[in-house]
């Protein structure tokens, strides 16, 4: 369909229609594979940024109801998943040969199963975002990217306090306060914008797809285990380096390993997960967009 | 009857199609390695509306009716902005309210005043604007203290009330009405008329799809009869709807059409 003007909001009138003097406000016609116009696309989805706000409140607010813990789920949940690695890491091999080298490995364990939590939650959570919002996406018509974007807030809003558990950790085990941890909010940002643009090229797939999230929770589990998190950068064979580096996350993934133990990260670190932000966010938002006016139909 | 205010059409529909491609298994399902393979599926284009033309007159209030599966939902959804066309044209000389008033139920696990707000952002409105109305909608509703429970502990008549008090009170300009009032009970259908006729004549356009048949002969001024997507007949209120009965007592003893009336 050329959706030339959205019904709700913009009135930036199509060639004219018919024989009447009055100004159409919205043509409905055949869909085509263009995207949309961005500006207007941009400004409705703007319009509803108090929408996403909302949903994504309401709805962490809705699954923690109904335990008795609640909301500290939030944050006990990621630990107790810190604490299994941890285990299952000491079984398999010694972690670190001093007090110190231990604290360090454990240190950097927790930070990662943490960030990897976020970008996983984020890809997944949109992934099916347009599935599970069936009736939303059958009975409204505002910009779909609202949906992927809800759960992109969700993340963010359960990152704060997890935040402030990482920080606790590290102090407990004694690691350095290094400068070098001012680029952990920059790599943090990267992760975020490649999820999101992930996400929403799986939440595309997945409306074609249906058995892509099933598939997606396999991949994620396989990723999780080729980026350098229950175990560091030095302990990875030599043999086994060229086929972790097909990972996305594997280098940005490495930099946070590096900034969290008080070393600079390696440039080639933001080179190389940034030209995978680049792409996954620009294919993405791209794939989704020009497909959103269609999801109705195939669901 | 509502007061028709001018002949301006509030939307034009010139020959809307609409398919879906449906896939199912073919005949031989038993073999396994066909199954995985998506392309040895049938697929089948079906046509939920067919070169459909119709004019909505603005002020009106336009009912469709027709059987189970003869594109009413389709049309809403195609008038909303929801569904893309397969071909031909909507031209929409006013804002649509982007709100199937059926669709409220955002997240169920929310108590209907949260659900309010929700509806409310949905459709547009800044959250200032959505309290502003907050209070008609709750009155409208009449919902009492319930509203503060989940929306999953609503009875499907509760469902409806909200579902209509907020798509009502967003001040659209074109206001689409899918089957929400069929589970409404007799003195909400009084109340729901009587809205109806107030924004008829504010120059709202209501097009309504309902099953209930003495509902819609008290209240449209217009009717689209669908049958198997196509158009069976357009006109006045007057001249369809006792034609689309006489047929529904034609084809045998149909008669659910009047039953939730």
């Amino acid at each position: 369909m050329t959706f030339t003007a959205p019904p709700s909001s913009d009135p930036s009138p199509p060639p004219s229609a018919s024989g009447s003097a009055r100004k159409p406000v919205a043509v409905f016609e055949r869909s085509t594979l263009a995207l949309p116009a961005l500006r207007i696309y941009m400004r409705q989805l703007w319009g509803r940024r108090s929408l996403v706000a909302n949903l994504a409140r309401s709805q962490l607010k809705a699954e923690n109801y109904d335990t008795v813990l609640g909301q500290i789920w939030l944050i006990l949940n990621p630990l107790l998943l810190a604490g299994v690695y941890v285990l299952v890491r000491g079984v398999f091999r010694q972690v670190g040969s001093t007090p110190m080298e231990r604290n360090a490995i454990i240190a950097n364990l927790i930070m990662g199963v943490f960030f990897y939590r976020f970008a996983n939650s984020i890809i997944a959570g949109s992934a099916g975002s347009i599935l599970r919002n069936k009736s939303m996406v059958l009975n409204t018509n505002f910009p779909r990217a609202v949906f992927p974007l809800i759960g992109v807030v969700k993340a963010v809003i359960e990152f704060v306090p997890i935040l402030m558990v990482l920080v606790a950790m590290h102090a407990v085990l004694g690691q350095p306060f290094g400068l070098s941890l001012v680029t952990v909010p920059v790599l943090w940002l990267m992760i975020l914008i490649f999820s999101l643009g992930a996400g929403m090229f799986f939440a595309t797939l997945t409306v074609y797809l249906r058995d892509t999230t099933n598939i997606l929770t396999f991949v994620m589990r396989l990723l999780f285990f080729m980026t350098p998190i229950i175990y560091t950068v030095d302990e990875i064979p030599a043999g086994l380096l060229p086929y972790l580096q097909f990972n996305p996350l594997f280098p940005v993934f490495w930099a946070l390993e590096a900034a969290w133990d008080g070393r600079w990260p390696p440039a080639v670190t933001y080179l190389w997960f940034g030209a995978w932000m680049i792409g996954a966010f620009l294919v993405g938002v791209a794939w989704f967009i020009s497909k959103e006016r269609s999801f109705a139909s195939r669901l | 009857m509502p007061v028709v205010s001018d002949h301006a059409p509030a939307i034009e529909v010139e020959n809307l199609s609409v398919y879906y491609r449906t896939s199912f298994e073919g005949a031989d399902t038993r073999n396994p390695f066909k199954l995985l393979l998506r392309h040895e599926r049938e697929h089948r284009m079906v046509a939920a509306l067919e070169d459909v033309s119709c004019t909505i007159p603005s002020g009106s209030v336009y009912s469709v009716v027709g059987k189970n599966g003869a594109g009413k939902s389709t049309l809403l959804r195609v008038l909303g902005g929801i569904l893309a066309p397969s071909a031909g044209r909507v031209t929409l000389y006013h804002r649509v309210s982007p709100l199937l008033a059926t669709g409220i139920g955002f997240d169920r696990r929310l108590s209907g005043r949260e659900n309010i707000m929700l509806g409310g952002l949905a459709n547009g409105l800044k959250p200032a604007q959505v309290r502003e109305h907050t209070a008609e909608i709750l009155d409208f509703a009449a919902l009492g203290p319930a509203i503060d429970s989940p929306v999953r502990t609503y009875s499907s008549g509760m469902n409806a009330r909200l579902a209509f008090a907020v798509a009502v009170h967003m001040e659209p300009e074109i206001l689409l009405i899918d089957e929400a009032l069929a589970a409404g009970d007799a003195r909400f259908k009084k109340r729901c008329r009587r809205k109806i006729d107030e924004l008829c004549a504010a120059d709202v356009t209501v097009v309504l799809v309902s099953h209930g048949m003495k509902f819609i002969q008290a209240i449209a001024d217009h009717c689209l009869w669908l049958d198997e997507g196509r158009v069976r007949a357009e006109g006045s209120a007057e001249d369809v709807i006792p034609a689309y009965l006489e047929e529904l007592e034609v084809s045998a003893g149909d008669e659910s059409a009047m039953e939730d009336a």
